[in-house]
């Protein structure tokens, strides 16, 4: 378990579940008072069920956490340190994929000890979670080491990958070092449609084989395009018959080598898309922060704008191969900075992005979701990073009182 | 404010989160806690009514057993969901858990008035004449939130109160639990309590009713405290009625008047559920009804020998449950100049004798009663 003292509330983190909460006024209040008193409530009972607060808890160290609450300078639309942080082990793949947004960079892995560095600096501010990618990083050597510098350091670890690698072996080494999640990228529930935005069906599918047959948590990672997206009904078909956690929803992102607007969907391919998702059960569906319009269209003002929306330089950041500092994956810019704290909480780059909603173009800035969504980044980038999304389907212009 | 979230980061690009938003998560959570409140009733079907974005005005029904509520889930999350209703019914008072019959009759100090009745009480209950209504719904509007009330004005028993104020000021969702007029003052303030205090982040306006601002007859109109049960100790029912009838302290009373509302004296004992029992129609009656019709036979009116007698048939009955046991051997009784009940209990199979009056009477009627030679428990 995490505890982190934030601005005016306390956070709590369960590697184990997966389970984020924030805790303040007379929430925290009830907390506090039975860490000191004993005295159980109705409130206690929930957040033991939540599986927020163990039955076996360290309650004077939470109450040092909370103590420690008055003296947190609020970061203006974040979190003073980030949830989580996306981390390149490598830039190496052999598959070469026509979607791939990391093409065209040179050779390079992560050693272990810078890997370990930047952990030590992760937990120490009590980031909650590390997402390993690359590259394809099940082929990175000691891969299971890196891991294990994640769990033993209490955060929770995820892995994602394009199965390329995955053996039975490996799979029961990554399982011995407690990685909590692993998602396989796959577009297409045959190897025709697949092929035309991903290369490696085959490793995915024996991937998804063999995480069937064991108790790792594991989901799909599907991006939505032009290309793949009537495929839907049939990727969740093919989830459920692998017992996969979940689908992963990504939105498709400009990449060199393709011309964005021939692969991002239409209107009425995100239209038709959004009802498919109203009739499946049974299987968890998720979409990427890119993907909150979609998110915002289905629930309208349902949406939780602290989890909801572009959560670039609010929620997370990406540390590359290279341990260069960055908002999110898809952007280009790098910032090389002493640690991960100073460039989260000092970036120019970062603040910037947290002020977005003051300054973005249309018609993001005259959209009912702006707070909720905030169009992606990476998309506007092609005209300027702080740009409205012009072809967003889900725009829905607020009322004017 | 408290709020969560489930999910790892599991791209190595952006995050990610389920579908589902927290605030239908919430609300998703306030509905499982309100279906495991131990005055739900496990034993009656839960129905739900939905309808959805697209077609609002088609209202569409279902329904579940109890172990099956998890179900209810699906149609919870589904995106396209506009309206939902969950019909239950709660625990009836006398099948309820000593526990939570303890905690609700705590509840009766919190009810403006009332706040000493939990006290002058022995062994209370509602009125045998009565039935109470105890289903409840809970109701949510979820197309839509709800408008901002900047000014709402607070009155009744409130809970969480800067919260519900704080909620209402900015979009929100409304859960609504709604009960009829038949329904227990202490088992909405149970749900209520149960709520508050365990979703601090939800504010309740528990409404003028639950502070007494109806009297009998309207909201909460079923009283846990009408009646005072005395439990007299004896196998030997018919000789005891027959006792407690030649000293006269109590008189057998059948329905009577345009509603049956009134009473008139008689000589046997009339079922006070049963009297009409020969004239109901076989294609409206529900299992329970049928088997007690056919034991009947078209009688009307019981010796207490032959009452004792259709006692222990009906005890064989598996079918029926303590409440039912009660319902269908209560006879109504004058006690004094006040209406009374004669009704037997069965508890595990052994069944008891037991005398509902008014609770102004208890204490003078149970000395009566020892008076007599009839032993009655003590305490």
């Amino acid at each position: 378990m995490i505890y982190r003292a934030e601005a005016a509330a306390l956070m709590i983190f369960n590697p184990d579940s997966g389970i984020t909460a924030m805790l303040s006024g007379q929430e925290l209040t009830l907390l506090t008072e039975y860490l000191c008193t004993e005295l159980r409530n109705e409130f206690i009972n929930r957040l033991e069920e939540l599986q927020l607060l163990p039955v076996e808890i360290d309650k004077a160290k939470i109450l040092a956490t909370i103590a420690v609450i008055p003296q947190v300078k609020k970061i203006f639309n974040s979190f003073t340190v980030p949830e989580a942080i996306h981390l390149d082990l490598t830039t190496s793949c052999p598959l070469a994929c026509p979607q791939c947004y990391k093409a065209g960079h040179s050779e390079m892995i992560m050693p272990l000890e810078k890997f370990k560095a930047i952990i030590r600096q992760a937990q120490a501010a009590k980031v909650f979670q590390i997402a390993l990618g690359g590259g394809e990083p099940l082929l990175v050597p000691n891969l299971v080491k890196y891991v294990e510098t994640v769990t033993t350091a209490g955060m929770a670890c995820t892995l994602t990958s394009s199965g390329f690698g995955l053996t039975e072996e490996l799979l029961q080494a990554l399982r011995d070092a407690k990685l909590h999640h692993l998602q396989i990228s796959l577009n297409g529930a045959t190897e025709a449609i697949n092929s035309t935005s991903r290369a490696g069906f085959k490793e995915a599918l024996s991937a998804l084989e063999l995480l069937s047959k064991q108790q790792l948590k594991f989901g799909i990672n599907w991006v939505a395009r032009m290309d793949n997206y009537f495929d839907f009904p049939k990727m969740v078909a093919l989830a459920q018959h692998f017992h996969a956690e979940n689908i992963n929803l990504l939105r498709y992102k400009p990449v060199v080598q393709e011309e964005y607007q021939k692969f991002a969907l239409t209107q009425e391919a995100f239209t038709w898309l959004q009802a498919q998702l109203k009739q499946f059960y049974g299987i968890k569906l998720k979409v990427d922060s890119a993907f909150s319009n979609l998110l915002c269209s289905l629930y309208q003002s349902g949406t939780n704008s602290i989890a909801a929306g572009c959560g670039a330089g609010r929620r997370f950041m990406v540390i590359d191969a290279a341990g260069r500092f960055k908002p999110c994956s898809h952007l280009k810019a790098t910032t090389v900075a002493a640690n991960l704290v100073e460039y989260w909480q000092n970036s120019t780059e970062l603040k910037q992005l947290r002020k977005l909603e003051n300054f973005i173009g249309e018609p993001c800035g005259s959209c009912s979701y702006l707070h909720s969504c905030r169009g992606c980044r990476a998309i506007c980038a092609q005209q300027n990073i702080y740009a409205g999304e012009t072809n967003c389907p889900a725009y829905a212009p607020r009322e004017v009182s | 404010m408290f709020t969560y979230w489930q999910g790892y980061e599991i791209d190595g690009s952006s995050t990610a989160y389920n579908l589902i938003v927290p605030t239908r998560e919430l609300a998703l959570e306030v509905l499982r806690y309100f279906l495991a409140l131990k005055i739900i009733d496990r034993e009656a079907e839960i129905w739900l009514s939905f309808s959805k974005v697209n077609d609002p005005n088609k209202c569409q029904k279902k329904n579940f057993s109890y172990a099956a509520s998890g179900e209810i889930d699906d149609f919870f999350l589904n995106p396209e969901l506009n309206y939902f209703q969950l019909d239950v019914s709660c625990v009836h008072p006398k099948r309820l858990y000593p526990q939570v019959r303890e905690e609700l009759f705590q509840l009766t100090k919190t009810r403006p008035g009332r706040e000493e009745s939990s006290l002058q009480y022995k062994n209370p209950t509602i009125s045998p004449f009565y039935a109470p209504n105890l289903e409840v719904s809970l109701e949510i509007y979820l197309g839509k939130p709800d408008v901002v009330i900047d000014d709402y004005q607070t009155e009744g028993l409130i809970f969480n109160e800067a919260v519900l104020l704080k909620n209402l000021s900015q979009p929100h969702f409304t859960i609504e639990l709604v009960c009829g007029p038949a329904f227990i003052y202490e088992y909405a303030a149970y749900i209520n309590t149960k709520l508050a205090a365990r979703f601090p982040e939800i504010g309740i306006d528990g409404g003028i009713d639950c502070a007494g601002g109806f009297v009998a007859g309207c909201t909460y109109a079923s009283n846990l405290y009408d009646y005072e049960r005395i439990t007299i100790n004896t196998t030997a029912i018919a000789t005891t009625i027959k006792d407690l009838l030649q000293q006269e302290l109590l008189q057998f009373q059948k329905p009577s008047g345009k509603y049956g509302r009134e009473f008139a004296a008689c000589e046997n004992l009339v079922l006070y559920y049963l009297d009409h029992a020969a004239d109901w129609d076989e294609l409206n009656l529900e299992g329970k009804e049928q088997i007690i019709k056919g034991i009947l036979a078209g009688k009307q009116e019981f010796t207490p020998e032959e009452y004792q007698a259709l006692v222990e048939k009906i005890t064989t009955i598996t079918l029926f449950n303590k409440v039912d046991f009660m319902h269908y051997t209560t006879c109504a009784l004058k006690v004094g100049q006040q209406p009374a009940a004669l009704t037997c209990s069965n508890e595990a199979g052994q069944i008891c004798l037991e005398i509902l009056v008014k609770p102004e009477l208890r204490e003078e009627f149970e000395q009566q009663l020892r008076l007599a030679n009839i032993i009655v428990p003590e305490g």
